[in-house]
């Protein structure tokens, strides 16, 4: 908080604020609320429907150039999504079925047991007027393809989850630095006061590898970190967001007009600090989130064929249809950032995209959890016309190999130095491919797109320059892109 | 000690319009208190806090296994866990959503200071959390039997314990016309929502 550390690197802190605004901006991070009007009068009004009570209200930052996307859907596929298997259609594996793998090196998977190169069990086709190859695993995202840009070209840091997944959330392979989804709120805050501006939704499978760390805020502001929802339905979203039962409303509210009388006549008599004013206001918007969180994730007023589309009629792809759906209900009313797991925890039986047994047997699993859902959400956006503004993003954290592992077996190991990522929606050329891998997808060999690439492509959608939103910590001016990064500018149209 | 590090936080408009960020250090900054030690002093207003100090910490979460350890942070009741919050065991990937929300750090990394936010989700964990109901129902006990059911007096006790002065005659009337209706506990609630409750002058 201002002046809180008079003496030490404050002048230094957020730096790229340090113009004229450099104050206004610091309050706003610090307080997530701004100073004005303390009207206490709606918090006794009951009705949720009172127009006041339901006016969001905007914190929005300038951001550094115009934007293309206003804001972002992220899935993340974890456990690592095969692309030889998926959008990165291999020939040469058919001809090279059963032979060694020549001439690539060390071996670059994490359990060091190759077997022979395996072709993709999956029928490969051309869809859409882009000619896209996908595999049968996803019929329903294949009709998408004239809407995306494939990357074939990523390349990731390691060739372990939980690393590899840190840096595909936070550009470092270390947990602790600020997630992707906390850069974007502390450069761009909110629109809508009322929600969370960096949502997480969970599989309902679990967790994905680090768990919380790959939505924290690091050493940016706490008010910048993901919220992550409880997806397991029948949980409300956000802990400790209603009022315990054992209260009644009229005594909450009683005591809530007692406690802002108190907190108002506190910052009276303690003048000068906005932090003071800020809580009085916490406290309003508390309150008002106690509507708007339910009402944006209530599922039931849409309809039958939107759920249907979403597969949330289907129990297989219910989960991650409820929270695809629910992603464009946060969207929809301000949320900036939403960010959707698909895969929970690591281990036997295997509960993401993890394909070390069988490629046939996960993928497929897999696969059907997802198809639906994520197709019906591109074209649910574009229906609405926010796939105009609004950014999805398709990523895991690397891909797998085209070998077995070990011999004879069906499955596939991890693997970092080529896999296939998509962007989709504001401002990326629709139907196109960017990048190769190599005749067998083992080696990025036509413009290779590390993780550094991918934030910065993103941030620059978002109107951010990586470069300089900065963050001064422990003597760096930290980056999400570290000291690397180059924008892809050929992705956008 | 200078005379600049014992000044007050009282107000000086005149500095104020030439310094409003207190760079030059005009007056002791308001603070808030970090967040363990915000739930601490729910702990010891409400008579509940365990002073045992060393030993192992005490551990606020459960744990699954699914072929790696899974921490859910919970609230857990009992004496053991009523500790002061630096005996807690910090775990990165199962934090407190309390804690959080008052910036206890990310414990898998260092900062030199701590940032102090204000935000909605910080005001709901302090509104409906049921660690800080539990206290506020335990303070309310408290203050009832050392008052001898006396709601004046309960009430200017609990003022004496949670802001360590008198309620003034407004606050009186307003917490007088707030338990009238509803139970000692919602007054003492507020006052531990409140934010002279978590801020040092």
């Amino acid at each position: 908080m201002k002046a809180r550390f008079p003496n030490s690197h404050r002048n230094y802190d957020a730096v790229r604020f340090l113009d004229t605004e450099a104050s206004r901006r610091k309050l706003l991070f610090d307080s997530a609320v701004g100073l004005g009007g303390i009207a206490l009068a709606w918090l006794l009004q009951k009705d949720s429907q009172s127009s006041e009570s339901s006016q969001p209200t905007s914190m929005e930052l300038e951001p550094h150039f115009p934007a293309r996307a206003k804001r972002i859907v992220q899935i993340f596929c974890g456990g690592g999504v095969s692309h030889i298997d998926t959008f990165d259609h291999k020939l040469e594996l058919e001809r090279l079925h059963g032979k060694s793998i020549d001439n690539k090196g060390e071996n670059i998977g994490f359990f060091g047991q190759p077997g022979k190169i395996m072709k993709s069990p999956f029928e490969f086709q051309q869809h859409g007027q882009c000619g896209a190859w996908v595999s049968e695993l996803f019929p329903n995202l294949s009709r998408c393809v004239d809407d995306i840009a494939f990357i074939h070209s990523m390349v990731a840091k390691s060739n372990n989850h939980t690393p590899a997944t840190f840096q595909m959330n936070s550009g470092f392979t270390l947990n602790g630095f600020p997630s992707m989804g906390a850069w974007i709120s502390y450069g761009l805050g909110t629109v809508n006061e009322n929600l969370p501006t960096f949502v997480v939704l969970p599989d309902p499978a679990g967790l994905p590898a680090g768990g919380s760390i790959n939505w924290t805020a690091g050493f940016l502001p706490a008010s910048h970190q993901g919220v992550a929802f409880r997806t397991q339905s029948g949980r409300e979203p956000i802990e400790d967001l209603q009022t315990p039962e054992s209260i009644s409303s009229a005594s909450r509210s009683a005591s809530l007009e007692a406690l802002q009388a108190l907190n108002r006549q506190y910052a009276e008599r303690n003048l000068g600090d906005s932090s003071l004013v800020a809580r009085v206001r916490s406290y309003e918007l508390a309150a008002r989130m106690q509507l708007t969180v339910p009402e944006a994730t209530d599922l039931d007023e849409e309809s039958e064929a939107t759920l249907s589309e979403y597969g949330i009629d289907d129990s297989r792809s219910a989960g991650l249809g409820r929270n695809c759906l629910m992603a464009r209900r946060l969207l929809e009313r301000g949320v900036r950032f939403v960010q959707l797991f698909s895969g929970g925890a690591f281990g036997q039986p295997r509960n993401n995209w993890d394909a070390h047994e069988s490629v046939i047997e996960n993928h497929s699993k897999m696969a059907a959890t997802l198809d639906k859902p994520v197709a019906a959400l591109i074209q649910d956006l574009k229906r609405r016309g926010m796939l105009e503004d609004t950014l999805v993003v398709w990523c895991t954290e690397f891909g797998r190999g085209p070998a077995t592992q070990g011999i004879d077996k069906p499955g596939r190991d991890h693997h970092p130095n080529a896999f296939t990522c998509f962007l989709a929606g504001a401002g990326i050329k629709p139907g196109f491919r960017y990048g190769a891998s190599d005749e067998i997808g083992y080696f990025a060999v036509e413009n290779p797109v590390t993780i550094h690439d991918f934030h910065a492509t993103i941030l620059h959608l978002l109107g951010l320059d990586h470069k300089r939103l900065t963050y001064y910590h422990n003597g760096i001016q930290r980056r999400l892109t570290d000291v690397h990064g180059s924008v892809v500018t050929e992705l956008f149209n | 000690m200078s005379a600049t590090y014992r000044q007050s936080s009282t107000f000086n408009p005149p500095a104020f319009s030439v310094d409003s960020d207190n760079t030059w250090l005009w007056r002791f900054a308001p603070r808030r208190l970090e967040g363990e030690i915000v739930r601490d002093a729910m702990l010891a207003v409400s008579g509940q806090l365990n002073p045992e100090m060393h030993g192992p910490s005490f551990m606020p979460f459960i744990v699954t296994k699914f072929n790696s350890d899974f921490y859910e942070p919970i609230d857990p009741i009992g004496a053991e866990f009523n500790r002061r919050t630096i005996y807690r065991a910090n775990i990165n990937s199962g934090k407190s959503p309390m804690l959080d929300a008052l910036d206890c750090p990310d414990p898998s990394i260092k900062i030199p200071a701590r940032r102090v936010t204000t935000t909605p989700l910080a005001a709901l964990a302090l509104m409906n959390n049921s660690f800080v109901h539990r206290q506020a129902m335990h303070l309310a006990k408290r203050i009832a039997s050392e008052a001898n059911g006396n709601q004046r007096q309960a009430i200017e006790l609990a003022f004496q314990i949670c802001f360590g002065r008198s309620a003034t005659s407004d606050e009186l009337s307003l917490s007088l016309e707030l338990v009238e209706n509803n139970e000692l506990t919602s007054l003492c609630w507020a006052l531990m929502n409140a934010t002279e409750f978590m801020y040092v002058n």
